[in-house]
């Protein structure tokens, strides 16, 4: 056993040079601005028990039940470690101390609990040669962090084994017992007790080691990780918070100084496992952005500047630049398609998606640099209030055949028809199939006509806040003169917008999906069909903005089986792993030059399945598929929006 | 041409780009006064000084899409990238020039230079002739306000007939050289002195 004064003197300097190290990096977070994340703390406290405790995200992916044994024996490898400590102080602290009775079990369970940690850094050793999560997941970092959990373990049992087979210790462990028996058999306890030290030293060495290597790894997110869950957001993060437009004031995000403190933690409790990658459209499909990099180099150009900027230094790493480590290129920042998959399935809550959608805003508000294609589009949005500038008197032209209320204050419902059902003459055929559906459900309904503005969704993904701030104030002034309590939309994108959105200008009331819509109508009787439709086999598409934004699955799936009496068969990818079409965060506008076609990508995945129908519940997502379907040469394969399902479903007038 | 819209507000105004209408005779009877107002300024005293204007590299001998008066655009229903060469030689017979959608541009088939719509140019010819597109919005807002647009499409119910003054249902692959043919026929006949094809009004 080591001499207690100079594991003291140790274990001292140790813990001070940990505490040190980890104190300079979260101190860093000090740069980022303030964000209110301590309300509700019951709610936190939950989280973190399901999520951090319960490891409830990890266990998501099969792999993940490898890291939920290794979590689990960290914690308690944490008490066999406090014993380990304070028996290196004080040779008489020991739960040998206690009776047999309990002793036994505890020292059993350590002695287990140590081989399950060894087999899991073994399996997932290999598992980064044989089948890396990713490619480039074979790093430095990851192994030399295997290798000391594992070199702990094998000291563990070591020290124990010498200290069993030479009688010095008497317990119940059977590991410890098997390599006692196998290295050290019938050792005197004399020969024995050099030995021990070494293998006690050698495990105190590598404990202590690892305690100071985690504030310079990737492993940090063991210290951070936890409280990041705790910080977590209990919505989704489908909006973006509100901008002040007033002078000097700064747009968006440049520098690491501009996100807040807990995008900072963010990027401290990254692991890099990559599951963000794995489901990013943008990554798949060859394009510059990998959410994970993202995360990384926000963390390196933290890393990088933190310390200088602390004391008001002006940072020397641009964070938007050549895309170097700790830079993220422009390229990169506007392939998102803020699908929100990345953030769906992060295990530890960390927000891609917003951080990318803040460095737009800079790039658009502060530095008019965006790709030349927009510049069309927020004309449009900014004169005509739609996207393609068509003149805002033809905003009716797809009801002009039918006899359309105007919205006053008689109607209950607004129908928001959404610049997509306005104009496009694919998407028009969605806002007549709506407004036959409400009509034959008896609903008082109206539209607002060519008053009707664009709600602004595009301008506000694509970083363009000062004109979606414009167009939102004045569609809420409109709506409460109007007197609107209740509108029903027929776009996602529109529907995310108003619901959530709009709710930072003061909109307060409800705002409905038909999505939803329909399924209640339908549920409640409202609304009586006729015949069952029959489209063939049928697969449904989940929209980014009603799914993974707005947690609505099942309502169109519903609506679905409803009309035509069976029930869509699913992708591979379904509900909230669903792979986005390719036209969300404002991507609808602007050419796909880099990569592969994500909309081809889905569209494929989708024939998989043999489907006669692609049903879907967007116009970005109908207009994707036709085209997709168009350039697979399968025409035949029709896309139809659910409300038309529906209408084509109606008793015949 | 612009759509301006003063519903509610007077004076009322209007504006129209060069060529849209024809040239009426002078009406020497017409009354009403034209008030010249003197702006009192020169070129001067715009702070924005043009200095040389340099023209993109690649359109050396193709004419920008965005000046042309006639226009010949193919789309995904050329179905092949050497399909394009009918849509080239009746540009060429009419003196006008190629454009494209963007499937066609997406499917490599042509330049992005040539592509009309909402992400490529907006073009204003006096005939725009769209062969094998189907009227996406996002091409039909970059075309619109030509004078006279002529869609050949196979599908009746392809959206770019809502648009179009003239609408030719059929196989393009027939009816592009027959027109070509017939702009030859016609040329030689006349003696290569005037097109056939002059823009129609309303």
């Amino acid at each position: 056993m080591p001499n207690p004064m100079v594991f003291a003197l140790v274990l001292v300097a140790a813990v001070v040079l940990f505490i040190w190290s980890a104190v300079r990096r979260f101190s860093l977070l000090r740069v980022g601005r303030p964000e209110d994340r301590f309300n509700d703390i019951p709610a936190r406290i939950r989280d973190t028990l399901v999520y951090a405790f319960g490891q409830k995200r990890v266990v998501r992916k099969a792999f993940g039940f490898n890291h939920l044994l290794l979590f689990w024996s960290f914690l308690i490898l944490l008490i066999a470690n406090g014993e380990f400590i304070l028996k290196g102080l004080n040779p008489a602290i020991s739960f040998m101390s206690l009776p047999a009775v309990v002793h036994n079990p505890i020292y059993l369970i350590f002695d287990l609990v140590s081989l399950i940690v060894l087999l899991c850094v073994i399996i997932a050793a290999i598992r980064r040669i044989v089948k890396p999560p990713f490619p480039g997941a074979l790093t430095a970092d990851a192994y030399v962090i295997l290798g000391m959990v594992a070199a702990l373990m094998i000291a563990y049992f070591n020290l124990h084994g010498l200290e069993l087979a030479s009688g010095e210790m008497i317990a119940l462990m059977p590991i410890s017992s098997a390599v006692g028996g196998l290295f050290y058999s019938g050792i005197t306890p004399v020969a024995a007790h050099p030995l021990i030290t070494i293998w006690w030293w050698v495990h105190a060495i590598v404990l202590l080691g690892f305690l100071n290597y985690l504030p310079y790894s990737k492993h940090m997110h063991i210290l951070s990780s936890i409280p990041n869950i705790y910080f977590k957001r209990f919505d989704h993060a489908n909006t973006l918070p509100r901008e002040t437009f007033v002078s000097d004031a700064r747009f968006g995000v440049e520098s690491v100084a501009d996100l807040t403190w807990k995008d900072l933690l963010d990027s401290f409790s990254c692991t890099e496992c990559g599951r963000c990658q794995m489901v990013c459209p943008a990554n798949l499909t060859d394009k510059p952005l990998n959410p994970r990099q993202v995360i990384h180099d926000i963390k390196i150009n933290l890393l990088e500047n933190g310390p200088a900027m602390r004391k008001g230094a002006e940072p020397k790493l641009a964070l938007i630049g050549g895309g170097g480590e700790g830079s993220i290129t422009e390229d990169q920042v506007w392939s998102c398609t803020s699908c929100g998959a990345c953030m769906e399935v992060c295990p530890v809550f960390i927000e891609q998606m917003p951080k990318i959608l803040q460095i737009r805003r800079n790039l658009v508000e502060a530095k008019a640099d965006f790709p030349e294609e927009l510049l069309n589009l927020f004309e449009n949005m900014e004169q005509r209030s739609n996207p393609w500038g068509i003149a805002p008197s033809d905003r009716t032209k797809w009801c002009s055949l039918l006899d359309v209320k105007p919205f006053d204050e008689d109607c209950e419902y607004l129908f928001y028809v959404g610049c997509a059902g306005a104009f496009d003459s694919r998407n028009k055929q969605i806002a007549l199939a709506m407004a036959m559906i409400l009509d034959a459900a008896g609903i008082s309904w109206g539209i607002l006509g060519k008053e009707e503005m664009c709600c602004g969704d595009s301008a506000r993904r694509l970083g363009n806040e000062y004109l979606f701030d414009q167009m939102a104030q004045a569609n809420v002034e409109l709506w409460e003169q109007k007197g609107v309590k209740k509108i029903i939309t027929m776009c996602p994108h529109c529907f995310s917008t108003l619901k959530n959105d709009y709710r930072q200008y003061g909109f307060n009331g409800e705002v409905i999906s038909h999505s939803e819509f329909i399924a209640e109508l339908l549920t409640a009787g409202t609304l009586k069909l006729a015949e069952k439709v029959d489209l063939g086999k049928i697969t449904f598409h989940d929209s980014c903005y009603l799914g993974r934004h707005n947690d609505i699955y099942e309502q169109p799936r519903s609506v679905i089986s409803a009309a035509t009496g069976r029930d869509p068969v699913e992708m591979k990818r379904n509900h909230s792993d669903s792979f986005c079409c390719g036209a969300g965060g404002g991507r609808m506008w602007m050419e796909e030059q880099l990569g592969t076609r994500i909309n081809l990508e889905r569209v494929r995945e989708a024939l998989d399945e043999d489907p006669d129908t692609v049903c879907v519940a967007c116009p970005y997502c109908m207009t994707m598929f036709e085209d997709g379907l168009k350039d697979e040469h399968r025409e035949m394969v029709n896309v139809r929006d659910i409300a038309e399902v529906v209408a084509m479903a109606l008793p015949r007038q | 041409m612009a759509t301006i819209f003063c519903e509610k507000r007077r004076p009322q105004m209007a504006s129209v780009r060069p060529h849209v209408m024809p040239m009426p005779c002078k009406d020497e009877e017409a009354t009403g006064q034209i008030i010249r107002e003197s702006i009192g300024m020169t070129e001067a005293d715009i702070p924005t000084k043009v200095l040389e204007v340099i023209f993109d590299a690649g359109q050396t001998d193709d004419q920008e899409i965005g000046d042309a008066e006639f226009i010949v655009s193919g789309g995904r229903g050329l179905l092949d990238k050497q399909n394009f060469k009918l849509i080239r030689e009746l540009a060429d017979e009419l003196g006008g020039v190629v454009g494209s959608s963007r499937s066609a541009v997406d499917a490599g088939w042509i330049d992005v230079e040539h592509q009309v719509g909402q992400t490529g140019k907006t073009v204003r010819p006096k005939i725009y002739i769209a062969c094998g597109i189907s009227g996406a919005i996002q091409h039909l807002v970059g075309m619109q306000d030509a004078d006279l647009v002529i869609a050949i499409n196979r599908d009746p119910e392809a959206p770019i007939f809502e648009v179009a003054d003239i609408g030719i249902v059929g196989d393009l692959f027939e009816i592009v050289p027959a027109i070509t043919e017939s702009i030859r026929r016609a040329k030689a006949a006349n003696g290569h002195q005037a097109c056939v094809l002059k823009p129609v009004q309303g």
